[in-house]
């Protein structure tokens, strides 16, 4: 008890840090929204509107403590702010509108990737020595190559040369949300290459890692010990050397949840897929402070967050840390 | 204009309210092919977020000009003229402080309410007492309404040569507004006009106009209804390959053969100029004060070569004067009409070395004072256009022996070198506005000056000249057409003259159309209106002239 609570209180350190970085850093950066905003309109907003649209953007020049103080006040009412790039929509509207798609899609295929991954890890360390060793250099491959350019080869492969796969969004131009089978269609048949990409740049990194755990732990002497009982092959890999091997496993996984909240930003801007990651892509580029802000702080408390569950979840399946507590 | 309506709604065989009813109701098997939306690109966006505040913020394409509409109907392609729309007349007082204007008197918004002067007095009052509002930057004064379909505004200053502005200010209704807090803030999910399009759906990645058939001039508009779906830059060179944009913005490398190529008959572009993309070069430092410096790179620039490889020829170099052609053509002095830049190595070799521009041992020109002509050229490293732009101008500077080194650099660095005046040689673009005023405004006014290192927003060169200025002001305290001219053609006298700046690329108006569905966008046949969809006033002259195309 006393360790989750150490840890809890360790959690909430790094909470308050993440928050506060989370606020110095936009402010570090080089730039003028307003300049950005009237430089890329080409035009459409005449200059002499800067202080017309600093106004509308309430960018002050209030001393940083001042601004800070009520920045923490707003965060406690969940007031992230008004988005700059979309005057005058408040954030978490944006952020709540982008994440289903995010947690649908990562999360999803990130679940996928690791069930194949751990699965295909258990069997390849069974079936050790056999021909299955050389699908090895093959995943070892395909863990090695640069998930974008992968990504970028698919699409223009899949979806613009052959025209299989839907280019970019997350469901038809022509079509509104509801709950109709074109609709849900067109949900998936948008989903699925890039969720094809995601697990076929992550689930190999999950096969070597669940492998040579399972591998290493099947040395150990009480799965020896399993086995001259004359336990069968298949509890004796289930129930002894694969339920020790997965806990580095989960405590990957669990991280790996938390950061799905942050989005595979390539995939998402590689696909054009209007979630969480594309949203901070664009806030990045439009110098769109408080939507930045939002964003990271979403993700930091969720990678916080998942953490926190992994150590949780550690110590369940693992007695050795309760003792060490 | 007004002749064109009439014949169309001679050719529906209807006139009136009574057109759109039979449009909609009556026809029989076709009505199913008229209903094909027009397709518009015109946010490049991957999501859109619901406001069409048209004085909030960032609002989607659309609102202004179709939903809330504007007095009158004017284009940068036809400079100081205007057709009416929600006002039939209006009139200036002598010194160009008070315009009068009078309105239709049976303009309704769609939720009943009828639209009269209270609420365009409104509007202006706006910009008045909410300066977020005044994006424009109008001097109003004061407006009032004598009658229901009167409007008096009075203006701080002479505004003649803001009549545009004026008069394409979308109108919002008062009963709505006065009750936000503050109309600058407020975002609009719902938007609620006079104008001939109502918003019917809308979703993250699509939104739907549909035909306000109660609207006076529904009979005008053919299209029933306006799908504006998201793409980026990115997709929609895909979206308009495949067919699935009838109208778009933007530009498209290669178009030819990513776009026309596959449906020749139907799919065009159209890019007349409006502004003018110049060589920068900073006048605060000393070096470039010497105009024979100036004459001596002007003369050494090809911009046909930049025109042909930066831009594949989309459009030619750009005048000499610096007006965007076919724009503002017509403003071009007589005796400039047939001018072009020329290129003359041998002339700008000539006029540096009698300056004193002598070549150094590594063939690098010195100044007279020691300095030798090595210059960075910072752009930002995003815009593959001037990227290549400067490329080319670094080879043809070379030439006469002036090192000029291209840096990309982030946008916002670049915005700061530009803006702050930390800069020796850069491009920066100036916008073509309603008139050429605007152009020249932008380019040259020492209006834009400021103190030490305080940002500039135009005039990035920093020409600041009193002669300049005087006709500037000149062209703005008249509505005499003449007048305005002779100011304008002397100011192309400076352009010339003086170099204050050189233009070395028309910017363009990039419009993409495809007729297979709809017809009768402009084009250099018919250039009746600006094409790119993001100008309010110029895209309800567009829609009102589109048709269903026949086979």
């Amino acid at each position: 008890m006393r360790y989750l609570l150490k840890k809890l209180g360790l959690y909430a350190f790094i909470a308050w840090a993440a928050l506060t970085l989370n606020f110095l850093i936009p402010r570090m950066m080089p730039g003028d929204p307003v300049r950005v905003l009237i430089a890329g309109s080409e035009g459409q907003i005449e200059p002499e509107a800067a202080e017309a649209i600093a106004a509308q953007f309430g960018i002050t020049d209030d001393p940083l403590i001042i601004q800070y103080g009520r920045y923490l006040a707003d965060l406690a009412r969940f007031d992230l702010g008004v988005s700059l790039s979309n005057y005058p929509v408040p954030v978490i509207d944006i952020i709540s509108g982008a994440m289903p798609w995010t947690v649908a899609l990562v999360g999803v295929s990130t679940v996928i990737s690791f069930l194949l991954g751990t699965g295909l890890g258990v069997l390849l360390a069974w079936r050790r020595g056999t021909w299955s060793d050389h699908v090895l250099p093959a995943l070892t491959f395909l863990n090695a190559i640069p998930y974008f350019w992968m990504a970028l080869i698919l699409v223009l492969v899949l979806a613009v040369t052959f025209g299989w796969f839907p280019y970019a969004g997350a469901y038809d131009r022509t079509m509104f949300p509801e709950l109709s089978a074109p609709f849900i269609g067109s949900v998936l048949a948008h989903a699925a290459l890039p969720a094809l990409t995601i697990v076929i740049g992550s689930f190999a990194g999950w096969v070597l890692q669940m492998r040579n755990m399972t591998v290493t732990i099947l040395g150990e002497d009480y799965v020896s010990m399993a086995e001259a009982k004359g336990l069968p092959r298949r509890s004796v890999l289930f129930g002894y050397a694969a339920r020790n091997a997965i806990l580095p496993s989960v405590t990957g996984f669990a991280l790996a949840l938390g950061a799905v909240v942050g989005g595979s930003m390539l995939t998402e801007v590689i696909f054009n897929y209007p979630g969480l990651g594309y949203t901070l892509f664009q806030a990045v580029s439009a110098q769109d402070f408080p939507l930045m802000q939002g964003l990271f702080l979403i993700i930091s408390l969720a990678v916080i967050v998942a953490n926190l569950i992994a150590d949780g979840a550690y110590v369940l399946l693992d007695p050795r840390t309760r003792q060490g507590a | 204009m007004t002749p064109e309506v009439t014949r169309r709604a001679l050719m529906l065989g209807t006139a009136g309210a009574a057109g759109a009813m039979a449009l909609a109701g009556c026809s029989s098997a076709p009505t199913a092919e008229q209903d094909l939306p027009v397709r518009i690109h015109a946010n490049d966006a991957t999501t859109f977020q619901p406001n069409f505040n048209p004085y909030g913020g960032v609002p989607l394409q659309g609102a202004s000009g179709l939903i809330y509409e504007n007095l009158r109907l004017a284009t940068a392609m036809n400079p100081g003229t205007s057709e009416p729309w929600l006002a039939t007349d209006f009139a200036w007082n002598e010194d160009g402080t008070e315009i009068t204007l009078t309105l239709r008197d049976d303009v309704v918004f769609t939720d009943g309410e009828p639209l009269d002067a209270e609420d365009v007095v409104y509007t202006f009052l706006l910009h008045r007492d909410v300066p977020a509002v005044n994006t424009v930057a109008l001097d109003v004064v004061d407006a009032t309404a004598p009658d229901p379909t009167t409007v008096r505004l009075r203006f701080g200053r002479t505004s003649f040569a803001q009549e545009s502005d004026i008069l394409t200010r979308p109108i919002v209704p008062e009963h709505v507004f006065s009750t936000f807090e503050d109309p600058s803030t407020e975002q609009i999910a719902e938007p609620m006009g006079s104008g001939p399009y109502l918003l019917d759906r809308f979703s993250d990645q699509l939104y739907t106009f549909v035909r306000n058939d109660d609207h006076w001039a529904a009979d005008e508009f053919e299209p029933r209804e306006l799908a504006w779906p998201s793409f980026t830059t990115q997709t929609m060179n895909t979206a308009m390959q495949a067919g699935e944009l009838d109208w778009s913005g933007g530009f498209v490398a290669n178009i030819d053969r990513i776009f026309v190529d596959h449906d020749p008959e139907h799919r065009g572009y159209w890019y007349p100029g409006n502004g003018s993309v110049n060589l920068t070069l900073n006048l605060e430092k000393e070096l470039f004060q010497d105009i024979e410096l100036r004459r001596g790179i002007n003369l050494a620039v090809d911009r046909q070569e930049i025109a042909e490889i930066a831009y594949m020829s989309y459009f030619g170099p750009p005048h000499p004067t610096g007006l965007p052609r076919p724009t503002y053509e017509e403003f071009i002095a007589e005796e400039y009409r047939d001018l072009e830049f020329a290129v003359d190595v041998d002339g700008a070799e000539k006029v540096l070395d009698d300056a004193g521009y002598e070549r150094g041992a590594d063939g690098i020109r010195v100044a007279p004072d020691g300095t030798p002509l090595t210059f960075d050229l910072p752009i930002p490293s995003g815009y593959n256009d001037w990227v290549t732009t400067s490329q080319i101008l670094s080879s043809q500077l070379s030439r006469v022996g002036i090192s000029l080194t291209p840096r990309g650099i982030s946008f916002e660095q670049w915005l700061e070198a530009r803006d702050t005046g930390n800069f020796e040689v850069t491009i920066s673009t100036a916008a073509a506005g309603q008139n050429p005023w605007y152009l020249y405004r932008s380019m040259l006014s020492s209006e834009y000056r400021t103190e030490g290192d305080e940002p500039v927003v135009a005039n990035f060169q920093r020409w600041y000249d009193e002669e300049t200025d005087h006709l500037l002001r000149r062209f703005s305290e008249t509505d005499d057409p003449e007048a305005q001219r002779a100011s304008v053609e002397a100011l192309q006298r400076i352009m010339i003259d003086q170099l204050p700046t050189l233009p070395i690329i028309t910017a363009p108006n990039w419009f993409n159309y495809n007729t297979e569905f709809w017809s009768g966008f402009p084009d250099e046949s018919d250039p009746y209106a600006l094409g790119a969809p993001v100008q309010n006033s110029d895209r309800v002259m567009v829609l009102r002239k589109l048709t269903r195309t026949t086979r």
